[in-house]
């Protein structure tokens, strides 16, 4: 694999794995705000 | 090759990322994200009147009202639909509980399908408090209605008359499984203003405290606020996620309604909230719930229902239902 061929994968992988992190970042400040206290604390883990 | 392990340990790096916020936080957050989603937090299927298979207090009467009669609308808080299905149950004709399609149904947005026509309507704190100050639900059930709610009813002219019926703990609630079966009033309060961070600083292991709040205007944020003197943390903190969370509720919907067997209620002071602790005045953070109508309303068997709820046999079913009757 060229250089230039590379930096383009790592590029695009990057950008699509921040647009994912950031869209599951914004999800969960929404869902956690309106979320039900009760379900939250019951699903919590403790190893 | 070292260049296609480079783009594997990428694609990896935020995989786990993405799947270590998923199972501490993303995998725990469910259900009421929304008004709908809120009201679907109890299966209102449980409660509905004049079904045999439903949930209720079948205390029984003396006082009934026909169908000759003008029926006040009932709405309220979900922690009280057992007490308000029951009310009608026992007091109402058979039939006075319709639904749109003729059947029940919690598949529609809000939840539920009841009828305009019906004396039961469930639209839960926020929505059913506007419903009772706009006129279209005659008695309300609930806990003390927030100062928001009381001046937006004063702004539109409208007085209501607010009459306790009956008492309930306010709970606090970790998961089953931290080790801290008790706090005081004063570490709540230090918990719920930013003083106490850490579970150690309370007899617990050595992790954040997740203090969680409920939503605005919702009874147990109103009773909250109440309880903190209005000198609390605003809302939850995001950074204080990945901590061991406290939460807090009414009791009998904590115990009786959602009863998760993954979470348990805190003894306060050293009393534990069951109902003859509750009864004698000893777990320290009791509240009355009220039933609450227009002043204006010129219904007379508003007055006769909330009369009726104070007799021997309302408070009977009150008790019934698994609360606690009005202190006498």
């Amino acid at each position: 694999m060229d250089d230039s061929k590379f930096i383009k994968i790592l590029i695009m992988i990057v950008v699509l794995g921040m647009i994912a992190t950031i869209a599951h970042a914004v999800y969960i400040c929404y869902a956690y705000y309106n979320s039900s206290i009760i379900q939250f604390i019951a699903r919590e883990l403790w190893l | 090759m070292k260049k296609i392990i480079v783009i594997i340990a990428t694609i990896l790096i935020f995989v786990v990322a993405n799947a270590f916020l998923y199972i501490t936080i993303t995998s725990r957050l469910a259900n009421n994200f929304s008004g709908a989603g809120q009201l679907k937090m109890i299966d209102v299927s449980k409660f509905l009147p004049f079904e045999e298979t439903s949930e209720l207090a079948r205390t029984g009467s003396s006082f009934r009202l026909t169908n000759d009669e003008y029926l006040p609308v009932l709405d309220g808080a979900s922690a009280l639909v057992p007490v308000y299905a029951s009310v009608i149950e026992n007091c109402y004709p058979e039939g006075s509980v319709t639904y749109e399609g003729g059947k029940f149904s919690d598949d529609n947005f809000y939840g539920e399908n009841f009828a305009s026509d019906s004396v039961m309507q469930y639209q839960n704190t926020v929505r059913g408090f506007d419903a009772l100050v706009d006129g279209t639900v005659d008695l309300f059930f609930t806990a003390h209605p927030s100062k928001e709610q009381m001046s937006s009813a004063k702004q539109k002219g409208v007085e209501l008359e607010i009459v306790p019926v009956g008492s309930e703990a306010f709970v606090f609630f970790v998961n089953k499984n931290n080790p801290v079966d008790e706090l005081t009033t004063e570490q709540i309060r230090s918990i719920y203003r930013g003083e106490i961070t850490n579970w150690k600083d309370v007899g617990g292991v050595s992790e954040l405290i997740n203090p969680m709040t409920r939503v605005k205007g919702s009874g147990s944020q109103t009773m909250m606020e109440k309880f903190m003197d209005g000198n609390m943390i605003t809302s939850r903190k995001p950074l204080s996620v990945f901590g061991k969370a406290i939460g807090y509720s009414f009791r009998y919907y904590l115990s009786g309604m959602v009863a998760d067997s993954n979470v348990k209620m805190l003894a306060i002071n050293g009393i534990y909230p069951d109902v003859e602790n509750i009864k004698n005045g000893t777990y320290p953070i009791s509240t009355d719930f009220y039933v609450v109508y227009r002043k204006d309303n010129r219904n007379e068997n508003i007055k006769k229902l909330v009369e009726w709820l104070l007799t021997e046999e309302g408070q009977t079913m009150i008790e019934t239902c698994g609360y606690v009757g009005v202190a006498k």
